[in-house]
């Protein structure tokens, strides 16, 4: 007997597979054939029969066999038997039935335009694609597969147009913020409502370090590690496809939760017909995919003058020692020894993934079954980069009896992840690696005479500097000895149960919970600095419960053939409770373990609590006018206990009309297939809870000059409190988006074409705002109100071309073009509201939302007249625009704020391709972001230190306004003077913007095209794999992620964002962690 | 038949399911805030007063005071250096402006004093009139015009002229004092300065009094105050200064309550230990001043350099070589250091310039040598403009770190500093001179039209407040 991997699985499934559903009384019928597309077998087809409710689904040599139960089946019946799958049109055969087995074989053809597909629409009800009278937007399971990416999130960028996807950074389990046609909210995250299977999923994102409110002043996203977003505990390979609702038309089903879009995920479930066993097992090597430019000629000091590194000498003190601080000294000998501190944090890492999926079923009862186990151990060296996910996941259903079927979907998720601190923050790596003098060696990253935590501001600690200021964290030190772990352990999923209690009338029900848990440690050593002073444990636990009741029923009806459609009426039930409680315990009593209890003293702990209940009422009605006319109206009720007293309930309509207009005017050869659409739609965002309440704190910190610093109401153990910064607003409303959407969908050259135009205008009202209050005029300085309205409008643009489709062989290319102008028309009073959690970004009226409102140089034209005579005599003959000069040959600096820059993409686009010939496919995907400033605060703070690349032509003589620095028009005194420049720009000139101000000389370009995946596959199904391995098939895949980046940005990756999904404007760069490429070897083992 | 029972069925189970209850969306934890308070007793609201006050009186202010007044230095190239050579704006002293009226500030000081007054209790209302006083009089030292009589009371008060807020502030310590001299429990242990001894905080409102006429004799004598004169001024400060802080032991001090605690430490520690802490260092001004005068408060105030002695940086030579540069880490620089706000020293160098400066040198002297006994300095001598510098320079040394330094500075022009230079990297904006004020709050000036643009206020006045008529060289 020949060992077959599968033989054990098939012993112990077998029998759920075999599990017979009513007893036969007659005999059965089995229905067998194979089906085909272009002469080659296709798998996973499905073949059904709707009246009975049987179906099976073929396997990859296209055979499929459904087995009627004899007490259903009667010899001469005609039954009609519909084959289809993903990507061909629905075939649809009367046969005829007779004892024994019948043949029964389907040819299907490509469909190209996705016709007669079922469409998931969301809150319970269905439609087909050609009804839609919104522009859809659907990700597939291959394609989520060829991205290759763990997180579902980070799966769809550049999948559709003006669905931007940013990821944190490449930590493994990073956090990835998703923005659908712009940002509409400023409350919470702005991420859009994620649907599994009908349940609302958590999609939260919350740092560690926002449990230590004295140390990061309510700022921790920009400082600590890298955040998760909860949607990554799903396990991608689960996923069947993905729905993107896009804007108030398309997801007001949803009302006062779907104002930033819906995402529809539906899982893989079984299918009638043999087991299926898949077992796909994938190794990926990964690394950083660009090193920092950094300058490796000039040592450490200040003035070309070099400290004195020996022991006792000017860097054994970082309190005074600052001449040690920095990479100013003098040029380093030739063959004098330098450090490579771009690479030397940096290793190869690797993924290892193996996922295992059995699914199938019989005429009644259908399984799936999956786990997956999913281990990243990220780029930085050492164990502390870390990232494992073990998930299991069980589906399935039991048709109870004709007309009611029940099914269960559960899943559990075990997440742990383990990070480097890195951000605005002296004990994260890239400060400490970064600024290292490139004639220090961070290594050994322990004095070898002591064995203490050495840096290059204090290189000798001696024996009674175990706790003492270093001035930074050495980089390895933070690698090496800091803990920053997350473990969650999550439930998600639903009971289920769809009753037709006749022909006409269905009715379904979803009772969903998502339960997580989720535990966090930051801990500091004991020698570390600044904060971390000592030691710092933060322990924290966030608990989050969600249960959700959808209740639906959906009635068909048929007034003639010309004019049908459904009727929907459904409720919601939502209450969602999130729980955290964390403690700060501050200087270790003994260098380990990390507890809080190891701790000298604790600081108030955090400890809140959010309930949020939803109650919705909604109702769907269609109509299909000639099967070319299809008209949609919904409404829906939402009450939220988010709401103010006043306004408890908010209507959401909506209601669109698709028009196949090519049934009209006929089908033309070069067109095929024509729609037109146009839909409008409101939704909503519910308020923040208890944006509503004025109350009294007692934990916060109520002076201080800088973060760490400041003074709690409760003071020599007696309780004190003082009234909050928020003033309670007693009638808020949700958010609400009037989105107007119309487009048309275009089949074209006999389907070798398929283009899609849509354009949107969506207006956001009742926008909350945090918006600040005249703190002498009410004690407060801010309150929310309904206060902002921002619009969006934009056109989107898709293209598929399929040049060659042949049987051997075919080539497909899609391009996707996006664009979104944002703009704010209102603030409800004030002129501009800061939105950033770092710089200034501001919503400005009648600006794009989130541009950067910072410190410039002196312009001509823009700056205010006035202030300086020489500015404006200058200026009297000077371009709009032109850099003052002074007579120092330097720019000056404009005092006044100004708009500088815009974070926000001109457009985004995407360029697919696919080739396939016989069992070989190669595939790749270009990711395009035109434009998009970035204020690039790493640059700043590096010129100051000296370690920049560009600091190394120091001293070099440079004119304002010639010759690549700074180009442009300039006036003034000191115009065409040459001036050095050096330290005297650099570090203590106006260049280096976190420590100056002067936003101005870090803006930049963050405009990429990304080559994010490369894919090519082949597939073994001879004979031989079968005999061999026991398998039927074999996909053998080879495949690069994010493999090249071209772009003008000068940082790590312009693809960066500091607060990761927390962050509800992006274009922020300091002191991140890099971005990864990978390449990845995948083997699938199908039966 | 069955076939219409499936559908009663099904329509009954919509029916059952769709007759919501009202509490889903209003119950506990629902519509109020489940994690907070949202009412307050006078006695947990005074603690926060208090550690506001300790705070404001310590942090960005006081910091920027202390380089402006070359007490201090900055370093680093970041924020602090930048503050040092006067590189601000309007978002600079946002949140310092904020406090004075936010959580902690006069919103919950109108709450302490109404809770106190309808309870009765005089004496908690004296204390608590005492920190309003302060905090608006510090308020309007600062930023000169401030809304007051408006306060609390409009979306956008307007301002109050800053004599005006003065002689609020004068009222509100006169009604302080005789409430001290009233009835009731006042705050006991919760006063975390006096342990809720009246007569001691009375003696500190008398001697506040004096600081703040003090406040209004450059105007005086510049005839800003109608027939008001500064000897008249004077007058009034002397009489108030008698009734002042007159215990040498420092126990009659206001000084602020620090723990060990983290949250509790006192900011001026606090910020020497964070990563700002390096930047700022010693003044050279102050600590060559302090060594020629072998004055014994410089351990107190100053870690010894590198090679032993005491050095300070300026921004007008350069950095200096960081070993002869101390670092403000002396003595004083501990967890629990009680800040001295309003003090003996400053209520004896009160009498002793208001004496000097109405011709009565005997007495002023008597007052400055008793200052310099409590201090551990020798008797000096000497009159008329001379005795005044030597006044003043001292009042200098004693009030290190108190923002009331910036305030005599900014009527005497003593001591004679030398403002950083453009041409040394100090900001362009005030024209080689130290500024006179800080920008309003930006904040504020969003959301309040009363408050001029920053160029404007940057116009009126050289950037100075009313009470300074007269810029410094």
């Amino acid at each position: 007997m020949r060992f077959s991997v599968f033989s054990l699985l098939f012993l112990t499934t077998g029998a759920v597979a075999a599990l017979p559903g009513r007893a036969a009384a007659q005999e059965p019928v089995t229905l067998s054939g194979r089906v085909t597309a272009g002469g080659q077998p296709i798998g996973y087809a499905e073949v059904v029969v709707p009246s009975l409710g049987l179906g099976a689904s073929t396997r990859d040599d296209g055979r499929y066999a459904i087995v009627i139960p004899g007490a259903r089946a009667s010899a001469g019946q005609t039954l009609t038997v519909i084959a289809r799958r993903l990507g061909y049109k629905p075939t649809t055969m009367q046969v005829a039935l007779h004892a024994g087995v019948v043949e029964q074989d389907f040819a299907l053809a490509p469909n190209p335009l996705q016709l007669g597909e079922i469409v998931v629409t969301g809150a319970g009800t269905v439609t087909e694609a050609q009804k839609l009278g919104s522009v859809r937007n659907s990700v597939d399971s291959g394609a989520i597969a060829r991205s290759n990416e763990s997180n579902v999130v980070q799966a769809l960028a550049g999948k559709a147009p003006n669905v931007e996807v940013t990821q944190q950074s490449g930590d493994p389990g990073a956090s990835s913020y998703i923005r659908i046609r712009g940002t509409r909210t400023l409350s919470g995250n702005g991420q859009p409502l994620f649907v599994v299977d009908g349940v609302p999923l958590d999609n939260s994102s919350f740092s560690t370090s926002n449990f230590n409110l004295n140390d990061d002043l309510g700022s921790g996203q920009t400082d600590g590690t890298v955040t998760e977003n909860r949607a990554s505990d799903l396990n991608p390979n689960d996923i069947e496809s993905v729905e993107i609702l896009k804007g108030a038309a398309a997801g007001a089903i949803y009302g006062a939760r779907a104002g930033q879009g819906v995402i529809l995920i539906t899982t893989k479930s079984g299918h009638a017909g043999p087991t299926r066993f898949s077992l796909k097992s994938s190794v990926s090597f990964d690394d950083i995919n660009h090193t920092y430019p950094l300058q490796t000629k000039f040592g450490e000091g200040r003035g070309g003058v070099a400290p004195d590194t020996t022991l006792g000498g000017d860097c054994d003190d970082p309190g005074s020692g600052s001449i040690c601080s920095r990479s100013w000294g003098p040029a380093l000998a030739p063959g004098s020894p330098v450090y490579d501190h771009a690479n030397e944090a940096y290793t190869t890492g690797h993924i290892v993934e193996n996922d295992l999926t059995i699914s199938g079923g019989n005429d009644r009862t259908t399984f799936y079954l999956s786990g997956e186990q999913y281990y990243n151990n990220g780029i930085i060296v050492g164990n502390n980069d870390q990232y494992t996910r073990n998930t299991v996941r069980f589906r399935g259903s039991h048709r109870l009896a004709d007309n009611l079927k029940v099914g269960a979907n559960l899943s559990y998720a075990d997440t742990r992840g383990s990070f480097i601190q890195r951000g605005n923050n002296v004990n994260g790596i890239q400060l400490s690696l970064l600024r290292s003098p490139p004639n220090f060696n961070n290594l050994p990253y322990l004095d070898p005479t002591y064995h203490l935590h050495r840096t290059y501001r204090f290189q000798h600690p001696g024996p009674g500097d175990i706790v003492a200021d270093r001035g930074f964290d050495n980089p390895f030190y933070i690698i090496n000895e800091q803990q920053n772990r997350s473990k969650v352990g999550r439930v998600f999923g639903n009971i289920n149960a769809e009753y037709t209690a006749a022909d006409w009338l269905k009715v379904s029900y979803t009772l969903g919970a998502d339960y997580s848990n989720d535990e966090r440690l930051e801990g500091c050593p004991i020698s570390s600095s600044d904060v971390c002073f000592g030691g710092r444990v933060i322990e924290g636990k966030l608990v989050n419960y969600q249960i959700d009741h959808n209740l639906s029923a959906t009635a068909n009806y048929h007034l003639n053939d010309n004019m049908k459609g459904t009727l929907t009426l459904g409720q919601n039930l939502n209450s969602r409770n999130f729980r955290q409680l964390g403690n700060v315990g501050r200087t270790l009593i003994t260098a380990t373990p990390f507890k809080v209890s190891n701790t000298v003293s604790r600081d108030i702990p955090s400890d809140a609590q959010t309930i949020i209940h939803n109650e919705g009422y909604f109702g769907q009605y269609t109509l299909d006018v000639y099967d070319q006319l299809y008209l949609t109206a919904a409404l829906r009720n939402d009450g939220s206990s988010t709401f103010g007293a006043q306004n408890r309930r908010s209507w959401f309509p909506k209601g669109s009309l698709a028009w196949t207009f090519t049934k009209v005017i006929g089908e033309r050869p070069w067109m095929t297939f024509g729609k037109l659409r146009v839909a409008y739609g409101e939704a909503g965002q519910e308020p923040q809870p208890y944006l509503t309440s004025t109350t009294f704190l007692s934990n916060t910190i109520v002076s201080g000059i800088s973060q760490g610093t400041g003074e709690t109401p409760t003071q020599a153990g007696l309780g004190g409190l003082v009234q909050g910064g928020i003033k309670g607003a007693d009638s808020l409303r949700p958010e609400r988006t009037k989105e107007f959407e119309t487009g048309v969908d275009l089949g074209l050259f006999r389907d070798k074409a398929d283009l899609s135009l849509t354009y949107y205008n969506a207006k956001t009202q009742d926008v909350i705002l945090l918006t600040p209050v005249s703190a002498a005029g009410t004690g407060f300085t801010l309150q929310a109100s309904n206060a902002a309205t921002f619009r969006n409008r934009g056109i989107e643009f898709s293209l598929n071309v399929r040049p060659l489709q042949r049987a051997d062989y075919g080539w497909d290319l899609g391009f996707q073009w996006g664009q979104n102008r944002s703009r704010v028309l209102s603030l409800g009073g004030a002129t501009f509201v800061s939105i950033g959690d770092f710089v200034q970004n501001v919503a400005e009226v009648g600006q794009e939302l989130g541009v950067l409102r910072g410190i410039g140089f002196m312009r001509c034209g823009i700056s205010a007249t006035g202030v300086l005579a020489a500015f404006d005599a200058a200026c009297a003959s000077a371009p709009h625009g032109a850099l003052f000069i002074d007579a120092s040959g330097f720019p000056v600096v404009d005092n006044d704020p100004r708009i500088l820059a815009n974070p926000n993409p001109r457009w985004t686009g995407s360029v697919r391709s696919g080739f396939r010939y016989k069992k070989l496919q190669l595939s790749g995907l270009i990711d395009i972001r035109h434009g998009g400033q970035i204020w690039n605060g790493t640059k700043g703070a590096l010129w100051s230190y000296g370690t920049h690349i560009d600091t190394e032509t120091r001293g070099t003589m440079r004119t304002f306004g010639q010759g690549g620095w700074w180009d442009g028009a300039v006036a003034g005194p000191g115009a065409g003077t040459a001036v050095a420049i050096g330290e005297s720009w650099y570090r203590t000139g106006d260049a280096p913007c976190p420590f100056t101000g002067v936003d101005e000389p870090c803006i930049e370009n963050g405009g990429f095209v990304k080559l994010r995946e490369v894919s090519l596959t082949y597939t073994v199904d001879a004979p031989w794999v079968m005999r061999t391995l026991g398998v039927s098939s074999v996909d053998i895949r080879v495949a690069g992620r994010n493999l090249h980046t071209w772009t003008k940005y000068t940082g790590y990756d312009p693809e960066t964002s500091l607060g990761g999904a927390l962050a509800p404007v992006t274009g922020v760069d300091y002191f991140n962690n890099p971005q990864t490429r990978s390449f990845v070897f995948t083997f699938t083992f199908n039966r | 038949m069955k076939r219409s029972l499936h559908i009663a069925l099904a329509a009954a189970g919509l029916a059952v399911v769709l007759t919501a209850c009202n509490p889903f969306l209003t119950g506990e934890g629902l519509s109020n805030d489940p994690n907070n308070p949202t009412t307050a007793t006078r006695q947990a609201l005074f603690m926060g007063v208090q550690a506001t006050t300790f705070g404001q009186q310590e942090s960005s202010v006081a910091l920027t005071v202390c380089m402006w007044m070359q007490q201090c230095t900055g370093n680093g190239g970041r924020f602090v250096e930048q503050f040092g050579k006067y590189v601000i704006d309007e978002g600079s002293f946002s949140f310092d402006f904020n406090s004075v009226y936010t959580g902690g500030g006069l919103t919950d000081i109108r709450k302490i004093e109404a809770s106190a007054a309808a309870a009765p209790d005089s004496i908690f209302l004296g204390v608590a009139q005492i920190y309003e006083a302060l905090i608006i009089g510090t308020a309007a030292d600062v930023w000169g015009d401030i809304p007051y009589t408006q306060a609390l009371t409009t979306s956008q008060p307007a301002l109050d002229n800053q004599f005006a807020v003065y002689d609020s502030v004068q009222a509100l310590l006169s009604r302080a004092i005789v409430n001290l001299a009233g009835a009731g429990a006042g705050p006991g242990d919760r006063d975390l300065v006096f342990g809720g001894d009246p007569a001691k905080w009375s003696a500190v409102a008398h001697t506040m009094k004096a600081r703040f006429f003090l406040h209004t004799v450059e105007g005086a004598g510049a005839g800003l105050l109608g027939a008001r004169t500064a000897a008249q001024v004077y007058a009034d400060a002397i009489a108030q200064a008698t009734l002042g802080i007159s215990d040498p032991s420092g126990a009659g001090d206001f000084a602020a309550f620090h723990g060990q605690a983290t949250s509790e430490r006192n900011v001026w520690f606090q910020f020497s230990q964070t990563t700002f802490g390096i930047d700022l260092v010693a003044g050279k001004f102050m600590v060559d001043l302090m060594n020629t005068r072998s004055d014994p408060r410089l351990p107190q105030y100053f870690g010894q350099d590198a090679v032993g002695g005491y050095g300070g940086d300026d921004v007008n030579i350069g950095p200096l070589n960081s070993d002869s540069v101390s670092a403000v880490d002396g003595s004083r620089n501990s967890p629990q250091f009680r800040q001295p706000f309003v003090t003996y020293a400053e209520n004896e160098l009160i009498l002793a310039e208001a004496n000097n400066q109405t011709g009565n040198d005997a007495v002023a002297l008597t007052h400055l040598n008793a200052e310099r006994a409590a201090a551990g300095l020798g008797a000096t001598a000497g009159a008329g403009a001379a005795l005044f510098d030597s006044i003043m320079t001292e009042k200098y040394v004693a009030m290190f770190q108190n923002i009331e330094v910036w305030n005599d500075y900014r009527r005497t022009c003593l001591p004679a500093l030398t403002p950083y230079l453009i041409a040394n990297g100090a900001s362009p904006v005030f024209n080689d001179k130290i500024p006179g004020r800080f920008y309003y709050g930006s904040n504020e000036r969003n959301t309040n039209s009363n408050i001029p643009a920053p160029s404007a206020q940057l116009a009126a006045n050289g950037f100075r407040n009313r009470n300074d008529p007269n810029a410094c060289p």
